[in-house]
């Protein structure tokens, strides 16, 4: 499978805080999901992606490297980074003939076409925009240069169910050509059980898994039984668990079935909490 | 052609897509020759991933039903009337054989049982 994005050992630090020598490729026509809880990193892996901030290590974008190529890669790549930074005052339409400038590949009739698919009105001023309608205005701009990556940066998170379900409609009519690939990094994890094809899952800086979604929900199980039944060998076999006083709750990805326990097909969500370690000097659930 | 989709059911989504396209091709909705949708569209239609699509194409593939070729996409393959038919008498056999167990298990012999199959056969058709 061709990649789009090669990261091999980057390394960002931080205060407190450290991207931890990931590497990892994200394949070419296909939608990936980037997960994990707030501050696990997701924002920072994207930033490096982007060459908004530096780092260790080497990322290849298309095979190029961004500080290298800078100018070809930000035009092929349409990014959305939490509600975007625009001038206040400016109308939609100032707004966007300011951004055309930067992108060779604008196109104002698919611009103007997301506009009115997203209910977004030209002449208003981005103060009289909503978070909501901020976010779509941000999409908007970053699917309208002709990108060959869409990379965004927790994009459904203002936006209501039924948006967010147009969006990832929006994401498999891009990448239907095999061409554009979507990069999405959410902790709604939701958005992502149907369309997704790819996830990523980062937890304090490292990568934990970079699956195909099937197989990972394939091979993943939520076992549940009775406290008495959680042995020291079955704890091991377990991703996480968690023990209540009645009964225990765990992730498991043996193909071994017990008859006293239940099983129960996780979704994304399940996954990342039993996949999600609890931080330092936190106490766990009795 | 008609997919449902259930995100509750234990049988994996490219199962369920596959068989929904086998049903087509057993009630003779989709014969010899037909065309399906590709891949990455049918994906979109049904809001699920790409590699799901694939992988339902794959199993398809692997029994016979359709045939790929590359640049073409895929067509209802000359034998998949036959291997419908065939899959659903395996099926057939497999519900008699569970049924044969618990006949046994119950003391009930082979005529008590054919006599039972044949007035429930009568009586599905009333």
């Amino acid at each position: 499978m061709e990649s789009v994005i090669r990261m091999k050992n980057v390394t960002k630090r931080y205060d407190g805080f450290c991207l931890d020598n990931i590497s990892l490729e994200i394949p070419k026509g296909y939608i990936t999901g980037i997960i994990g809880r707030n501050g696990a990193g997701k924002t920072t892996l994207i930033n490096t992606i982007l060459g908004v901030t530096n780092f260790e290590g080497s990322i290849r974008i298309f095979g190029k490297a961004m500080q290298e190529s800078e100018i070809e890669l930000k035009n092929r790549i349409g990014a959305a980074l939490g509600g975007g930074f625009f001038y206040e005052g400016l109308t939609l339409r100032k707004t966007a003939e300011l951004l055309k400038r930067f992108y060779s590949g604008w196109d104002d009739a698919v611009f103007e076409g997301y506009m009115r698919r997203f209910g977004l009105d030209m002449g208003k001023k981005i103060k009289e925009l909503s978070t909501g309608m901020r976010e779509k205005f941000s999409i908007a701009a970053a699917l309208s240069h002709g990108a060959d990556l869409i990379i965004m940066d927790e994009p459904s998170s203002g936006l209501d169910p039924v948006a967010r379900g147009e969006l990832m409609d929006i994401f498999s009519e891009i990448i239907s050509d095999e061409e554009k690939s979507v990069i999405i990094s959410t902790h709604i994890t939701s958005d992502l059980d149907r369309t997704a094809d790819f996830i990523v899952m980062i937890d304090n800086g490292r990568l934990v898994f970079n699956l195909p979604k099937d197989e990972l929900l394939e091979t993943h199980r939520i076992v549940k039984g009775a406290s008495s039944a959680l042995t020291d060998d079955l704890k091991r076999s377990l991703v996480s668990y968690k023990q209540s006083s009645l009964g225990f709750e765990g992730l498991t990805a043996s193909p071994d079935r017990k008859r006293e326990l239940v099983y129960e097909k996780p979704s994304i969500e399940d996954i990342m909490r039993f996949y999600t370690k609890n931080p330092k000097g936190a106490v766990k659930n009795a | 052609m008609n997919i449902i989709i259930s995100n509750s059911s234990d049988t994996p989504i490219y199962s369920q897509i596959a068989e929904g396209i086998q049903k087509s091709i057993i009630s003779g909705e989709l014969t010899e020759g037909d065309s399906l949708p590709s891949i990455r569209a049918l994906a979109k239609e049904l809001s699920v991933s790409v590699i799901t699509t694939k992988k339902a194409y794959e199993v398809l593939e692997a029994q016979g039903y359709i045939k790929t070729q590359p640049g073409k996409g895929s067509v209802v393959s000359a034998r998949s009337s036959s291997l419908a038919r065939e899959h659903r008498i395996s099926e057939m056999e497999q519900h008699l054989l569970a049924a044969a167990d618990i006949a046994r298990e119950l003391g009930i012999g082979a005529e008590e049982l054919a006599e039972t199959a044949k007035a429930l056969y009568s009586e599905d058709l009333g």
